[in-house]
């Protein structure tokens, strides 16, 4: 069980002046109860993979298979698809029907099902963005606040119980309380449901708190992958891409610059651990206490 | 440069099923906004950070009590043109702010609104495109160009008006990090040329940059200091649903352990140059 993407090139423009792959030899998996994230330039092939993981597009060369099916078969492709969930940026601007309710509940509507299994599914999905559909289920959508508007869009998904989900940027104009109810419900949703997770991210920290694994994109290829210690290990070829890192290992970069700290292979990823290396550093005597 | 004064903003909004029920974006805000002076101003989403930002330049009218922009009153209708001028805005989306389907004509859109000599609006559109780092885009389409450089395009417009105070309203919330970085060195050179300069946003790390944060929560002013001040507090940080700035987060957690880190270090840069200072083999002597 997961979703894998092997050997997968794509082009926009086949024919046309502009050649250049932007997927290049792409190779990926997603396993269920993991958050994978995905990290790169803007322009680097963020979106066209996401694109790729639910057959939005299909590769030139390469396959990309859910559960072992791909998407070539047209009877399978509306399933396959459901299976796959995958929310935008700014999903709220994709809200459209006259209640919360109704928002919420036509992906399951349209998947057949009947109409307590639809309610149940809602109020699953609702509960777990953290959305009180009791006092918001019959009002319109455009009369919510921004967060909450995000939340119906990204319940809508989730009431039709992806088996995957992908997010491109789910944070983004999120006030910082917000922010955190995002990555913690993101957590909560692979936890709890066992979900496989992408989550497109700029935010180094964001990344580096909640994924499992990370992929680094360049010009439409992945670069690096591996654990975010793995990853972010290795600053300095971020940093010759233009990416940030998390601040506490921002931070051990600039320490071990000015050779106040020491080259390890490890680098700090929180600000726990930041504090405890420095803290060791400067002899406090507090250290190692809580 | 910009005086609220009891400012309110009320109005009533429909709910299906549930009637009108009275909605306050703002209620009795009074502020003063130094000439010349940098101010965040931060808060959770509704917290009226917008509707503070729209009163700003005319956008929206209080309800009650007066907003003074360099001394016109906006609710004067005479003096909305002049108070537009004086005061430019920044938006989010930069997709929402471009007309033109070239670089160079969108920024002289605003000037040539002024009816300025075509002399004038050619020298005025050339600083202004030089400024804002997009000059050799000119001729460009914006559809060609990144959500970061469209954004550069949108803040060249409104310099080309030489406003006396650009307000940003969560201008950096669609950018990716180079983007953002690129719009915060462009307030940073907006501020040594005595721009007066209002930031909305959600990043305590830009916030951390300014003179001074004002904090809104429901409506109202929650808390008003320098970002050194601020910060020092965290309990009034989570009453506003904010955050530290991470830099702060590891300040604190060293603090816990016995560094004496002062208050006004609030950058990664800083505490690396602080920690490295007070490292013991690096104090003199």
């Amino acid at each position: 069980m997961s979703i894998e993407l092997k050997n997968v090139t794509y082009r926009y423009n086949r024919n046309g002046a502009e050649d250049t792959p932007a997927l290049k030899d792409v190779n990926l998996t997603v396993e269920p109860g993991q958050i994978c994230g995905i990290v790169g330039h803007t322009g680097s092939g963020k979106t066209t993979l996401v694109q790729q993981l639910n057959g939005l597009l299909t590769p030139q060369e390469g396959t990309v298979t859910v559960d072992g099916e791909d998407f070539s078969s047209r009877d399978r492709r509306a399933e396959l698809r459901r299976k796959v969930g995958l929310v935008f940026q700014y999903p709220e601007y994709q809200l459209f029907e006259e209640t919360v309710a109704e928002d919420i509940a036509f992906g399951p509507r349209n998947m057949g099902l009947a109409e307590d299994e639809i309610r149940e599914r809602s109020a699953e999905a609702a509960r777990m963005t953290g959305l009180d559909l009791e006092l918001l289920g019959d009002r319109s959508p455009f009369e919510l606040s921004g967060g909450q508007k995000r939340k119906a869009a990204i319940a809508g998904v989730l009431a039709m119980r992806p088996a995957y989900l992908v997010l491109d940027e789910p944070a983004a104009g999120l006030d910082p309380e917000a922010h955190r109810e995002m990555l913690d419900m993101l957590v909560r949703i692979c936890s709890e449901w066992g979900c496989g997770i992408v989550l497109v991210s700029h935010n180094m920290d964001d990344v580096a708190a909640i994924c499992h694994r990370v992929y680094v994109m360049e010009k439409g290829s992945i670069v690096m992958g591996g654990t975010p210690d793995q990853v972010f290990s290795r600053s300095g070829e971020l940093r010759e891409m233009g990416l940030g890192l998390p601040a506490a290992a921002e931070l051990t970069v600039l320490l071990r610059k000015e050779g106040v700290l020491p080259d390890a292979p490890r680098i700090p990823l929180n600000a726990e651990e930041a504090a405890e290396l420095i803290a060791a550093r400067l002899r406090l005597k507090g250290q190692g206490e809580k | 440069m910009i005086d609220f004064n009891g400012v309110s903003c009320r109005y009533k909004r429909e709910y299906a099923g549930e009637g009108a029920l009275p909605v306050t974006a703002l209620d009795d805000v009074s502020f003063h906004i130094p000439r010349g002076s940098f101010i965040a101003l931060v808060g959770r989403n509704g917290s009226g950070k917008s509707t503070a930002a729209r009163c700003m330049n005319a956008l929206q009218l209080p309800s009650g009590g007066t907003v003074l922009v360099d001394g016109a009153d906006t609710s004067d209708d005479e003096m909305v043109l002049t108070i537009r001028q004086k005061a430019g805005m920044v938006f989010q989306n930069p997709d929402n702010q471009l007309v033109s389907s070239v670089v160079e004509d969108d920024v002289a859109f605003g000037p040539e609104n002024l009816g300025l000599h075509p002399d004038e609006i050619r020298k005025r559109v050339d600083r202004a495109m030089k400024a804002a780092g997009i000059y050799d885009r000119r001729l460009d389409s914006p559809d060609e160009l990144s959500g970061g450089q469209k954004q550069r395009v949108a803040i060249a417009g409104v310099l080309a008006m030489e406003p006396e105070c650009i307000i940003f309203d969560e201008a950096t919330a669609m950018l990716d990090p180079a983007g953002r970085s690129a719009v915060m060195e462009m307030i940073r050179r907006l501020r040594e040329r005595g721009t007066t300069v209002v930031l909305i946003t959600h990043f305590m790390e830009e916030a951390a940059e300014a003179d001074e944060i004002l904090i809104l929560k429901e409506g109202k002013i929650l808390s008003r200091g320098t970002p050194a001040e601020i910060f020092a507090v965290p309990d009034l940080i989570s009453e506003a649903g904010l955050d530290l700035p991470a830099a702060v987060k590891i300040r604190n957690l060293l603090r816990q352990r016995g560094a004496d880190i002062p208050d006004r270090v609030l950058d990664i840069k800083s505490l690396a140059e602080w920690i490295a200072g007070n490292c013991p083999e690096n104090v003199p002597g």
